[in-house]
């Protein structure tokens, strides 16, 4: 008699959703391997952030599996180019990369260094494994840029659901991911750019291109950067989020509170965190922000909780919850309430 | 009505058994605090089609516990994720027969009481935390639908499934 108490069956997608979105990656993927349902759900989650896991585990099977879905045309460009002979492998025919929505173009670069090293060091002739063909005079560095090429087009091609992109390193990194990835700058939303290049924003990123941004994290290591945000800030029309770091606690960010506040009114969330403002109202500069809900500086000297407090619910109606290097002031609903009629 | 009495309403559950409880206990419930406000003060009881008595005492007896908590604050996403730790009273609260616990995260959902489904939620994924796919499925009692080849060919390409 098969048993009737199929437990799961009583707890819906969303509910699944909201479980797995709890787990770790690798838990997550002994969910996938469950049964059908429970696979549908999971490795939609997984393959979301595909080069997350080979991030945390350091075994980067997240490219082989990606590769072994490849078409002939591109595996032979891969043969050329890099010499690499890829398994005859069964394919189970998913189309992981139709999961991509956020892709960390730093996670992407090392799993695929470290997957060369992989193959590299497989013997010839292996069924299961690829393998170097060897006979090239590419060097690693090379192959590894033609392999993320190859792995661009595809993800870019397939991936029509990618909304969400980190670019981060040196010059070099972001100007190739900013490239790459010129094609589908209108379809991202959410953008986090990590800057530890002493050059401009403006070489390597054209702002007028990112025009539906919603979300952008920056973290910064030079004053330089800071009239480039600026012009990028200002073109942007819907953003909802921005946080702002730098790792040089002297930077002064006073020109990007002033282009947050000349950029529409759509920002909600907006966090400061290691800087020094030069100005100590910072608040008129961005009373513009009348949709501001949450405001964060942390780490940030030349402000101060106790002239700021009283100002917050008179200039901004939306205002909810304030951190001030620490201190935290909650602005209560009646208050936004009678604002609102005032 | 004077203001120092506690107001009440009353519940009933789909099998027909009323609970009287505080106002201030139900809103802990987004979906009756909402409909409270738009039906204003009425004797007559909610029935709540989709929670037995079992449960909804089980809901209630949170409720009433968390009676005074601070509404939940919108958290920074980056700061929930994957946080799956519960305090000594929920975990307790939670020690339950799996069965129970489903139906107390499904009342949960249907109420709308977002803390409650919370923990339910990390009580659930702190079980599957650290199984293999066999013992997930025997945890809960799943029937494995892959034919051998797919679920050989599944875990190839999701190699990392592996690793624990």
């Amino acid at each position: 008699m098969e048993l009737s108490t199929h437990i799961y069956v009583s707890l819906p997608v969303e509910i699944l959703q909201l479980i797995f979105d709890l787990l770790p990656l690798n838990h997550l993927a002994s969910c996938a391997l469950v049964n059908r349902e429970w696979f549908r759900i999971a490795s939609a989650m997984v393959w979301q952030r595909p080069f997350e896991f080979d991030y945390i585990h350091q075994k980067c099977c997240t490219v082989k599996t990606y590769l072994l879905s490849f078409t002939n045309e591109q595996e032979n460009e891969l043969l050329v180019t890099c010499r690499i002979k890829l398994p005859a492998s069964k394919f189970s025919g998913i189309r992981y990369p139709l999961y991509l929505k956020h892709l960390d173009v730093g996670a992407m670069v090392t799993s695929i260094r470290k997957w060369l090293e992989w193959v590299r060091n497989t013997p010839k002739g292996s069924e299961s494994r690829p393998f170097y063909l060897g006979g090239s005079e590419m060097d690693d560095a090379y192959r590894a840029v033609t392999v993320m090429r190859l792995l661009c087009k595809m993800l870019i091609g397939l991936g029509v659901s990618l909304s969400g992109l980190k670019i981060g390193g040196t010059q070099d990194d972001i100007t190739m991911s900013a490239y790459e990835f010129y094609a589908v700058t209108a379809h991202i939303q959410d953008l986090v750019v990590e800057c530890n290049s002493e050059v401009g924003w403006h070489h390597f990123i054209e702002y007028k291109y990112w025009r539906n941004l919603r979300s952008l994290k920056v973290t910064i290591s030079s004053q330089e950067h800071i009239e480039d945000i600026a012009k990028f800030l200002i073109a942007q029309r819907s953003l909802e989020t921005f946080k702002f770091t730098s790792s040089n606690i002297s930077i002064d960010p006073q020109r990007i509170l002033r282009a947050l506040d000349r950029q529409g009114n759509s920002l909600r969330y907006l966090t400061i965190k290691n800087a020094s403002l030069s100005k100590c109202m910072p608040l008129y500069t961005i009373a513009g922000l009348k949709r501001l809900q949450c405001l964060r500086f942390e780490n940030v000297s030349g402000i101060n909780a106790t002239i700021i407090r009283p100002l917050l619910n008179a200039k901004f109606p939306c205002m909810k919850r304030v951190w001030i290097n620490g201190d935290e002031t909650v602005c209560s609903e009646a208050h936004i309430w009678a604002q609102s009629f005032k | 009505m004077s203001a120092s009495e506690a107001k009440k309403i009353t519940l009933k559950s789909c099998d027909d058994i009323e609970f009287k409880v505080d106002i201030r206990v139900a809103s802990r419930s987004i979906l009756l605090k909402n409909m409270i406000e738009d039906v204003g003060e009425t004797d007559q009881s909610i029935p709540l089609p989709n929670v037995n008595e079992r449960v909804l005492k089980k809901v209630l007896e949170w409720c009433e516990h968390h009676k005074d908590d601070p509404q939940p604050a919108i958290e920074d996403s980056d700061t929930r994720r994957r946080n799956t730790e519960i305090d000594d009273w929920n975990k307790k609260f939670l020690e339950v027969e799996q069965d129970m616990l489903f139906e107390i995260i499904l009342a949960a959902n249907y109420l709308d009481i977002k803390q409650l489904l919370d923990i339910g939620c990390k009580t659930v994924a702190n079980m599957i935390k650290g199984k293999t796919p066999e013992q997930i499925r025997e945890t809960f009692n799943i029937q494995n639908d892959f034919t051998p080849e797919e679920e050989e060919q599944i875990r190839k390409e999701n190699e990392w499934a592996e690793d624990r």
